[in-house]
Formats: structure tokens, C-alpha cells, sequence
């Protein structure tokens, strides 16, 4: 599971690119998500073209060969008057 | 004993009560804080031999890195204190939204400024290149590090408390928190992005000195692309995590520099200082929550920070990082200015990127949400200038 920044979307090699890190190394990791990948924005169930750059995402995912495939993914909103999302 | 005799020894013990709480042991810099355990002090003193290691390309320095060890910029007065050594940082605005894009594909947000033999050999740079992608380049110097145990241990609360985003209460001054790309509350760095110390000590070891370790396994790209094989062979991480954890207890067990003097100047300048406002983002004080280490548990700081993000005006604006806008900054705290200024290698700077060469210029050049105390210290008369800076070269 991580928590990270919506860098990209890309709804159709349906790929998503998140900005994680520790302190001022930041990365960017590659996540494929699955056509099964459960989906909620705003806690509704969304597509993947629901999923906007720059938006907060908890997403669970797997190991699969060499890459992350996501199972499920859902925005949080980052609320100013909260200490964690 | 006597009447007088017992009522003498009481007044002389509540004088050493009365001295010992209120100026008890003098502070040096570089020391580490008070009342810790002995397994606490040999971490400190641990960790300011890992702090002063000076890497090499053999024990993993680089490929790109702009120090070669914590101390090399972190020098004056001793480890852990303030330095000369000015570093970049990029980003990008995208255009037609508020997103920033820290450049992460492009090697940034930093960039190094220096590269190992190996590197220089194999791609023929002396230093990281400049993304043109870029839509801020950002220069940053070298803040010392004492007390920032004690700013780690305040309450995110704390800092969502002092926030004011809508200027509900219409004072000119609308501090709001940076966060994380998870969402956490950020208070470290010039712009207030990482939320803990240990994070920022984390991905210092990388970001400045191309050391990997098992927080951060691995190097940073260089401008997005990948190291040129052979460049660097020692396998990561390239310290272990007893080299880390002795560093992290180093930083985060020194003590804030308690401040100096009392003299009428100086006093007056305080009073000058909460008069035109400065208070409002300078907050004086912070009280730290709980914490597994004693000594940073509820303890009352001198940071003269909000740890807010505050717009300091389009004169000041250099890059985007996190929700913090170009002109956004942390306030920075205040505690141990004097050592900036006292730096025994090259010129004071002063501000983020070392723009100002005196206290007084910083002063002048701020602007946004600054402007209005700036205003006032320049309406200010001539002994009330001189208090104030006396004041601010006390902490």
C-alpha cells in the first residue's frame, strides 16, 4: 500500500505515475492498473479517467513480474484542518 | 540551627533555585540537550562522528552530490551549524493548472552541483544539468540545525492552530501548511515539505552526498537518466542503518542555542520586535507534544517559527514545491541567527537564498505578508533599528 501524488494518469496504457519519497528524494513509481482495479474518487466508484494529476491516492497494490499493478486505488481528500489524510 | 541561621540557608537556597531555573547550565553551541540519558549522549556523540564522516567515492560519495560530508556545510561554529555552501533547487508550474511538478523525471528538485571523477569521466559534466523545463531555479544556503529536535516533536495540531489560510482575522498575514505527497503536514525545508526530520535526514544523505541507505536505497538520477554503469559500484545501501540512526539521534538531540544577553538594547528590541509585528509569523515560542525521548518531550522552544508557508511577495519568488506557491515560504526560525551571521567561512547570507548580507537587509526585503512589519521597521527610529537588530543577534 502507498500514499502518494497523482504525477500522470494515462487512461489509455492504463498507467498511472505517483510522487513518493523520503524527505527531498523524491520519486516517481509506475503503477499498471488493473482492468479488475477497484476505483473510488471522492467515494464513489470511478473509471480510471476519473482519476485527476494532483490529487492525493491511497493505493493497494501487487508485485507482478517487474512491476506494481494496482487492486484498488481511492483519492483522499487532504483537508487542512486534519494531521493526516 | 538558629532562627537566623535556617532562615539564611533558605534564602540562599531558594537564590541557587531561582539561578538555576533561570539560567542554569550556559548552553554552548554543538551541545546536545539536557537531562538525556547516557545511552542518549553516546548516540550524540555517535552521531556527530558519523555527522563530520567525510565520504569518498570509494565509500560511496556520488555520483553526483554537492558535500561530502553532513559537516562540510553544516561547519559554523562547530557540526551542525550553519555554512556558506549554497545549493539549487528547481521546479515546474504547469501551465493552466496550480500543479507544481518537482522535476523528479528531470533529476530535481535537487540539483547537485558537483560530480565524482567516475561521472565527469563517463558523461564529461561538472554538475547536474539545469532541466530546461524549469520554471524556477532556486538557491538555497545553509541553516544550522540546532533545536530542530524540538521543532520535529511539535504537534502538527500545534501548527494547524497558528494556520490562518483565509486571513479570517484580517491581520495581512494568512499562514497555511505545506504538505507531503502523501497528504502529511510538512514543516522542514525552506519550503516546509517533509514532515519529519528523520525523513529529511533520510533523504539528505542522498540528495546531498549520493550516499544510499535503507531509507533511501536508491541514487538520485542524473537529470532523469541513469547512472552510466561502473560510475559507482559499491552495491546500496552505502551506509547501514546504525550509520543513519546515530546521525538522525545526532541532529535531532541538539540543543536550541538558548538565547544570549539582556541587555536594555536587547530588551527593548524584543518589545520592538512584538510592536511591528514580526511575532505574527516569528512566533516566539512552541511547545513540543509528547515524545519518546524526554528531553524533547513538552518542552518549551524559542524557534520564533510558525512553520507556516507565508506569500513573501513576487520579489521574493523562486520555484514551486508541494502546495507551496513560488512566493511562499516557511517562516523561517529565528533561534540561532547569530551563528549565520557569525559564520567563520565566507560572507553572512541571510533569507533562503542568501540574497541579504545584513539582518537589516533581510529585514527590508520582505515583502507579501511581510511588507506590512517591513514598513513599520522603516518608520522605526534610528535606536529603536539598532535594538531590534541587537535583539534578533541574541538568539
Amino acid at each position: 500500500m502507498v500514499v502518494a501524488t497523482l504525477h500522470l494518469v494515462d487512461t489509455r496504457g492504463r498507467d498511472i505515475e505517483l510522487i513518493t519519497g523520503t524527505g527531498l528524494a523524491l520519486r516517481l513509481i509506475r503503477v499498471k492498473v488493473h482492468p479488475a482495479c477497484e476505483i473510488t474518487v471522492s467515494g464513489t466508484s470511478a473509471k480510471i479517467e476519473a482519476l485527476k494529476e494532483g490529487r492525493v491516492v491511497w493505493v493497494q497494490y501487487r508485485s507482478e513480474a517487474d512491476r506494481m499493478v494496482a487492486t484498488k486505488i481511492a483519492t483522499l481528500q487532504v483537508d487542512p484542518g486534519r494531521t493526516t489524510p | 540551627m538558629s532562627r537566623a541561621a535556617g532562615a539564611c540557608f533558605v534564602g540562599v537556597a531558594l537564590s541557587c533555585l531561582v539561578v538555576a531555573a533561570s539560567c542554569g547550565k550556559a548552553m554552548r553551541p554543538g551541545d546536545p540537550l539536557g537531562g538525556l540519558s547516557k545511552a542518549q549522549r553516546d548516540q550524540f556523540n555517535g552521531g556527530r562522528v558519523e555527522f563530520s564522516r567525510v565520504f569518498t567515492p570509494e565509500t560511496g560519495l556520488g555520483p553526483l552530490f554537492n558535500a561530502d560530508s553532513c559537516a562540510e556545510c553544516h561547519e559554523s561554529p562547530v557540526a551542525g551549524g550553519a555554512g556558506d555552501e549554497v545549493e539549487v533547487h528547481v521546479s515546474a508550474l504547469i501551465p493552466n493548472d496550480s500543479r507544481c511538478d518537482p522535476l523528479i523525471q528531470k533529476g530535481g528538485p535537487v540539483l547537485q552541483q558537483v560530480v565524482t571523477p567516475a561521472l565527469k569521466a563517463a558523461l564529461g559534466i561538472d554538475r547536474e544539468p539545469d532541466p530546461p523545463e524549469a520554471t524556477g531555479r532556486a538557491l538555497r544556503t545553509t541553516p544550522d540545525l540546532f533545536g530542530f529536535g524540538l521543532l520535529d516533536a511539535v504537534p502538527d495540531a500545534t501548527i494547524l492552530a497558528l494556520a490562518d489560510p483565509d486571513d479570517k482575522d484580517a491581520d495581512g498575514i494568512s499562514g497555511r501548511p505545506n504538505r507531503f505527497f502523501d497528504g502529511r503536514v510538512g514543516r522542514f525545508g525552506r519550503k516546509a515539505l517533509v514532515p519529519t526530520l528523520r525523513e529529511f535526514n533520510d533523504g539528505a544523505f542522498v540528495v546531498e552526498q549520493g550516499i544510499t541507505n535503507p531509507a533511501v536505497p536508491t541514487e538520485e538520477s542524473i537529470g532523469g537518466a541513469p547512472i552510466p554503469a561502473g560510475v559507482d559500484p559499491l552495491p546500496e545501501p552505502e551506509i547501514d542503518q546504525k550509520a543513519i540512526d546515530l546521525t538522525d539521534a545526532f541532529v535531532r538531540l541538539l540543543a536550541a542555542p538558548a538565547p544570549h544577553g539582556s541587555s536594555i538594547g536587547i530588551r527593548r528590541g524584543r518589545t520592538v520586535f512584538l510592536d511591528i509585528g514580526c511575532d505574527r509569523c516569528h512566533v516566539p515560542r512552541l511547545r513540543t507534544g509528547d515524545s519518546p525521548i524526554k528531553a524533547l518531550r513538552m518542552k518549551v522552544v524559542n524557534a520564533y517559527t510558525d512553520l507556516l508557508l507565508h506569500d513573501m511577495g513576487p520579489e521574493m519568488a523562486d520555484i514551486c514545491l508541494g502546495l507551496a506557491a513560488a512566493s511562499e515560504f516557511r517562516t523561517e526560525p529565528l533561534m540561532g541567527l547569530r551563528f549565520t551571521e557569525q559564520i567563520e567561512e565566507g560572507e553572512p547570507r541571510f533569507l533562503h537564498d542568501g540574497r541579504a548580507g545584513s539582518i537589516e537587509e533581510a529585514i527590508t526585503l520582505h515583502g507579501g505578508e511581510g511588507a506590512s512589519s517591513r514598513d513599520r521597521f522603516s518608520t522605526l527610529s534610528a535606536k529603536d533599528r539598532k535594538a531590534l537588530i541587537e535583539f534578533l543577534r541574541s538568539l
